[in-house]
């Protein structure tokens, strides 16, 4: 341990009035604080929280389609990427729905990082939530993260059964449902912006111009 | 302490701001942006006033166990399979980066936007060494290219006109093959875009700040809108993060109060386009990512702040309420401050960061309107420390022997009403009936500062006290 270690916790201690760490006893306070998971104030709303999800999606300048089932996407996808005149090569991932795509013959599927050239990435959410209309997703082997931040388009499948109500369950499930957090959590509200210019809000300053949601369910 | 004190004086500063119409325009601008859009979210979020008070408590909370706590975040980066490195000062903090670079051979440093990495001066250390740093915010990059500091914490090219931008650009990025010079808001943006794209991907190491770092998990947290923070996290070999001490907070429910604040107090959103948590460098099976995750602590200054009066200065989160709303601050912009930390908490912050006689003006160059305490997320008393400020200034005769005796003098008449009031009626009788005719003064002596622009309206012949009492008596 370096001299630095110790000079800045002796500091931190003689500005705290201690000589040394902290008693037992209030380490162990601090670990019971960190383990009740304790929430404290959130915004109260009454709204359904798919309604909720898709208008604060829409307000921060995100798209999306809503279809009944997985057996959609696919023709979801290829509509967006012709509507948006983008060539049909796509960057992925892997995940339940993404795995069960039947992909069109002209299209050029790859699994791998993002490079400078992607144009687009598909990619599958851990969770949504409502309270903010925030999309969730997890780095794994199979879900690199430059996905979200270097295609000019992504889009994200949602399983509207993973629409959570407030950002706290989102940490909720990951204890739950992980067996350590994995080494990126991308909170994502709407496409890459700026105001550096002008004050004046433009899209697609250095992540995706453009965010499109696929939820599917009903 | 690494710090730059001014080099030209906040007077001269300030005559030079107030008289340049780009900047009075761009922040023209700021005020109604921010300000309109910070009120909206808070007046549609009953909570709102509920949370600051609960992350205030966090903080100081935080602050109280600010050891245990750093000790905890600590031991889980390790776990993760990072590193944390412990800085006393600035000049330590830019050393053991260096190391860092040097031991991975770097070459190219990409930088997310980091107000530790200004304080300390950072990109200095590293192009003296021989790297070559770029800034990746867009506002940041803009002001590395005008070879200057910023103006605001979040925006920090914000006293930058279209225009400006625009020949900066066209100077710089001819040798890339960007011949034709871009003018429009869209095409300024794409340039940047396309220019930095080809810098992240060939990074060898990426620096950024952290808003939190998470004790529970060992996590660094940043939240941007633009995805460079990210890009920057993301794809070099090496990650770094700096962040000062006070930066811990307990848990990820905590983190869920302060990011509802964050992004509403700064810019009025109710979250920033990307929040991320980074824990420790890419997994096993993880086909991209940096094999090195380092976490640079640094106090520089933050530990004698915690001891004193100054402590829940600490729980400042950097989110740039305070310069917008406040009337000095938005009338001068950043760059008079002389230092990177600007407006109310920069007021505040480089007094006790380079000394009281470096900054002497900074806080006295405040109306005490209270504006910034009301709008504060973490409800720190930014006047009162302001005024505190005076109070040491003057203890230690700091300032021109001219204004302390001045000061005196008028202390010593304030604490006596009755001849307080006979005095000041004097002036008020004598430019009354000076001003009987037209009403108004074009010059004053000793006014000249206030005649040059406006003219100065002469008293009706009563003083306010007088006007008083006279209401109070035929009052029925």
């Amino acid at each position: 341990m370096s001299d630095s270690r110790v000079e800045v916790l002796q500091r931190i201690r003689g500005a705290l009035k201690r000589t040394g760490p902290a008693a037992w006893s209030v380490q162990q306070s601090l670990h019971d604080r960190i383990a009740s998971h304790r929430i404290s104030v959130r915004p109260v709303y009454g709204e359904e929280v798919i309604a909720r999800f898709l208008n604060k999606h829409v307000a921060v300048h995100g798209t999306y389609d809503w279809v009944d089932a997985s057996n959609d996407v696919m023709a979801a996808v290829v509509a967006y990427l012709d509507r948006h005149s983008i060539a049909p090569k796509v960057v992925t991932g892997s995940g339940s729905m993404i795995d069960s795509l039947s992909w069109p013959n002209e299209y050029t599927v790859e699994r791998r990082p993002a490079v400078k050239l992607d144009k687009v990435a598909i990619s599958e959410a851990f969770v949504g939530i409502a309270e903010t209309g925030t999309l969730v997703l997890l780095s794994a082997p199979s879900a690199p993260a430059s996905h979200n931040y270097l295609p000019d388009d992504q889009i994200v499948l949602l399983d509207i059964k993973r629409v959570v109500r407030y950002q706290e369950d989102v940490w909720t499930l990951l204890r739950d449902e992980l067996a350590r957090l994995p080494r990126t959590v991308s909170l994502i509200t709407g496409p890459s912006k700026t105001g550096d210019v002008e004050q004046t809000i433009e899209y697609g300053a250095h992540g995706p111009r453009r965010l499109h949601i696929i939820l599917v369910g009903s | 302490m690494s710090t730059t004190t001014q080099t030209v004086k906040f007077g001269e500063q300030v005559d030079l701001a107030l008289n340049n119409v780009s900047l009075q325009q761009a922040m023209g601008r700021a005020e109604s942006g921010f300000v309109e859009t910070r009120r909206h979210r808070v007046e549609t979020m009953p909570e709102f006033e509920a949370l600051r008070d609960t992350a205030r408590d966090i903080k100081e909370h935080t602050l109280e166990h600010l050891d245990s706590y750093l000790e905890l975040f600590e031991e889980k980066v390790i776990e993760n399979g990072g590193a944390v490195h412990w800085a006393s000062s600035g000049e330590e903090a830019c050393r053991i980066i260096l190391g860092i670079c040097q031991q991975a051979d770097a070459r190219l440093v990409t930088k997310g936007k980091s107000m530790v990495a200004e304080e300390i001066h950072l990109n200095e250390a590293l192009e003296k060494a021989g790297l070559e740093v770029v800034e990746t915010d867009l506002g940041e990059y803009i002001i590395q290219l005008a070879n200057e500091m910023p103006s605001h914490i979040i925006a920090p090219a914000m006293h930058k006109t279209r225009s400006q931008i625009s020949e900066l650009f066209h100077t710089h990025h001819q040798s890339l093959g960007y011949v034709d010079k871009t003018t429009t808001r869209e095409e300024i943006v794409s340039e940047a875009r396309q220019v930095l794209r080809d810098v992240f991907v060939s990074a060898d190491v990426g620096i950024t700040g952290a808003n939190f770092l998470v004790a529970e998990t060992g996590s660094n947290v940043i939240v941007t809108n633009e995805g460079n923070g990210d890009l920057t996290s993301c794809l070099p070999r090496v990650q770094i993060i700096t962040a000062g001490i006070e930066k811990v907070i307990p848990s990820l429910e905590d983190l869920s109060v302060f990011l509802r604040l964050l992004a509403r107090s700064a810019t009025g959103q109710e979250m920033a386009a990307y929040t991320t948590l980074y824990t420790g460098p890419r997994r096993d099976d993880d086909p991209e990512g940096p094999e090195e995750y380092h976490v640079v602590l640094v106090d520089n200054g933050r530990s004698a702040m915690l001891a004193g009066n100054y402590r829940s200065m600490l729980r400042c989160i950097r989110c740039g309420a305070c310069l917008n709303h406040c009337p000095v601050y938005t009338a001068i912009g950043g760059h008079s401050y002389g230092w990177i930390y600007t407006g109310p908490m920069g007021a505040v912050l480089t007094p006790l960061m380079t000394g009281l006689d470096n900054a002497y003006d900074l806080p006295n160059a405040c109306t005490l309107n209270g504006r910034c305490q009301e709008v504060c997320p973490v409800r720190i008393p930014l006047p009162d420390f302001l005024r505190q400020h005076r109070v040491r200034q003057n203890q230690r005769r700091l300032g021109s022997g001219l204004s302390r005796r001045v000061v005196s003098m008028w202390a010593w008449l304030a604490r006596r009403p009755r001849f307080y009031h006979a005095v000041m009626a004097l002036p008020v009788r004598l430019l009354s009936y000076l001003g009987r005719h037209r009403g108004a003064f074009e010059k004053l002596p000793f006014g000249r500062g206030w005649t040059v622009v406006r003219d100065f309206p002469a008293p009706t012949g009563a003083t306010f006290q007088q006007q008083w009492k006279q209401r109070k008596r035929s009052e029925p």
